[in-house]
C-alpha cells in the first residue's frame, strides 16, 4: 500500500516528466524548422553563386575586348610616333609629342585593365571558396537534420515508454495518473478547507461554525478514511 | 648636335636602336610559319608574305623593316620608345647612356647563305 504522500510524490514526478517530454518535443520541432529554413536559405545562396561564373565570363570577354582595343591603340600611337619621327621638325615634333601622350594614356589604361583582371580573378577565387563553404554548411545542416530526426524517433519511443509507465503506476495510484493528480489536489484543498473551518470554530462567538462543521462532516469523514488508507 | 629618328627596342634584355629609315611599322605579331631547314619564319603582314627573323623570345609585336628594298619582319623585340634622339657614333644617346644601333642588315645578310639553293641535296 502506498501512502498519500508517496502517491503525491509519484504523481508530481510523472507530471514533471511529462512536461519535460513536451518541452523536448517543442525544441525538436524548432530545431527541425530551423534546419529546414537553413537548408532553403543555403539553396538560394548556392543558386546565386552558381550563376556568377556566367557573369564572370561575360565580364572577362568584355575586358578582353578592351584589352584588344587598347593594344591596337598603343600600336597606332607607336606607328604615328615613328612616322612623325621620320617626318622631323617642325610638324613631326608636334605629332610625336601627341603620339607620346597617347601612348602614355593607353599604357595607363592597360595597367588599370590588368589590375581589374587580377581583381576579377581574385573575386572568382573568393566565390569558389564561398561556394565550398556553402557546400560544407549544407553538409552540416543535413547532419543536424539527421540528428533531429533521430531525436524525434527517440522522443516517440520515450513517449511510448512514458505511457507504459503511467499504465503501470495506475494500480499503485488507484487511478490513472491524471485522475490521481486531481484527487490529490482535491484532498489537499479539502484539508485546507477543514483547517480553515476548525480555525473558524475556535474563534469565540463564531455563530455558524458548528453548522458548517455539520455540513462538512461527510467530507471530513471521507478524507479521514482516505488518509487511513 | 645631330639627331636620329627611330625606335628604342629591347632584345633579350639589351636596349638597341633601330633607325626610322629602316623601321617601317610595328604590327601585332601574326602567326609565323617556320621555313624548313632555315632559321627563318614566314608571316602574312598586310596581305604580303614577309620573312621573319627571330631576335629573342617572342613578344606580342613584329617590327617590320625594309632591308635591301625588301620587307623583313623581326620578332622578339619589345618597343620601349619612339622619337628623335641625339646621335652618337654607334647609335644614339638616351640620357647618359649610348644605345647602339642594331645591325639588322648584318643579321639579315648573314642568313642569306642558308637561303641559297643547295645543289646536290636530294630533292
Amino acid at each position: 500500500m502506498t501512502s498519500a504522500a508517496e502517491q503525491a510524490a509519484l504523481v508530481g514526478a510523472l507530471e514533471r516528466a511529462r512536461r519535460a517530454l513536451e518541452a523536448a518535443e517543442a525544441t525538436l520541432e524548432q530545431a527541425r524548422g530551423a534546419a529546414s529554413r537553413g537548408e532553403t536559405q543555403l539553396d538560394v545562396l548556392g543558386d546565386a553563386a552558381r550563376g556568377a561564373p556566367l557573369r564572370g565570363r561575360e565580364v572577362r570577354a568584355s575586358l578582353g575586348l578592351f584589352y584588344e582595343a587598347l593594344e591596337r591603340a598603343k600600336l597606332s600611337a607607336l606607328n604615328a610616333g615613328l612616322e612623325a619621327a621620320r617626318l622631323g621638325d617642325p610638324a613631326g615634333k608636334i605629332v610625336l609629342e601627341l603620339a607620346g601622350d597617347l601612348r602614355e594614356l593607353v599604357s595607363g589604361a592597360l595597367a588599370a585593365l590588368e589590375a581589374h583582371s587580377a581583381l576579377l580573378a581574385e573575386a572568382e577565387r573568393e566565390r569558389e571558396r564561398w561556394l565550398e563553404g556553402v557546400s560544407q554548411a549544407r553538409g552540416t545542416i543535413t547532419t543536424l537534420a539527421k540528428f533531429v530526426n533521430a531525436g524525434h524517433q527517440q522522443r516517440q519511443e520515450l513517449a511510448a515508454a512514458f505511457a507504459a509507465i503511467e499504465q503501470g503506476v495506475a494500480p499503485v495510484l488507484g487511478a490513472d495518473p491524471k485522475t490521481a493528480r486531481l484527487l490529490l489536489e482535491v484532498n489537499e484543498q479539502s484539508k485546507a478547507l477543514a483547517q480553515s473551518v476548525a480555525a473558524l470554530a475556535r474563534e469565540p462567538g463564531a455563530p455558524s461554525a458548528e453548522r458548517v462543521r455539520e455540513a462538512l462532516a461527510p467530507l471530513l469523514e471521507a478524507l479521514a478514511e482516505d488518509d487511513a488508507r | 648636335m645631330s639627331e636620329r629618328a627611330g625606335l628604342l627596342v629591347r632584345a633579350g634584355g639589351e636596349l638597341g636602336f633601330v633607325p626610322a629609315t629602316t623601321a617601317r611599322a610595328i604590327v601585332r605579331l601574326p602567326p609565323i610559319s617556320p621555313v624548313a631547314s632555315t632559321p627563318l619564319g614566314m608571316a602574312l603582314v598586310n596581305g604580303r608574305v614577309v620573312p621573319v627573323v627571330a631576335l629573342g623570345s617572342p613578344t606580342n609585336v613584329l617590327v617590320l623593316c625594309e632591308l635591301d628594298d625588301e620587307p623583313v619582319g623581326f620578332s622578339g623585340l619589345d618597343v620601349s620608345e619612339v622619337g628623335v634622339f641625339a646621335a652618337s657614333e654607334r647609335g644614339v644617346v638616351v640620357g647618359e647612356h649610348t644605345v647602339p644601333e642594331l645591325d639588322l642588315l648584318g643579321a639579315w645578310r648573314s642568313l642569306e647563305p642558308v637561303l641559297e639553293p643547295q645543289w646536290g641535296d636530294p630533292a
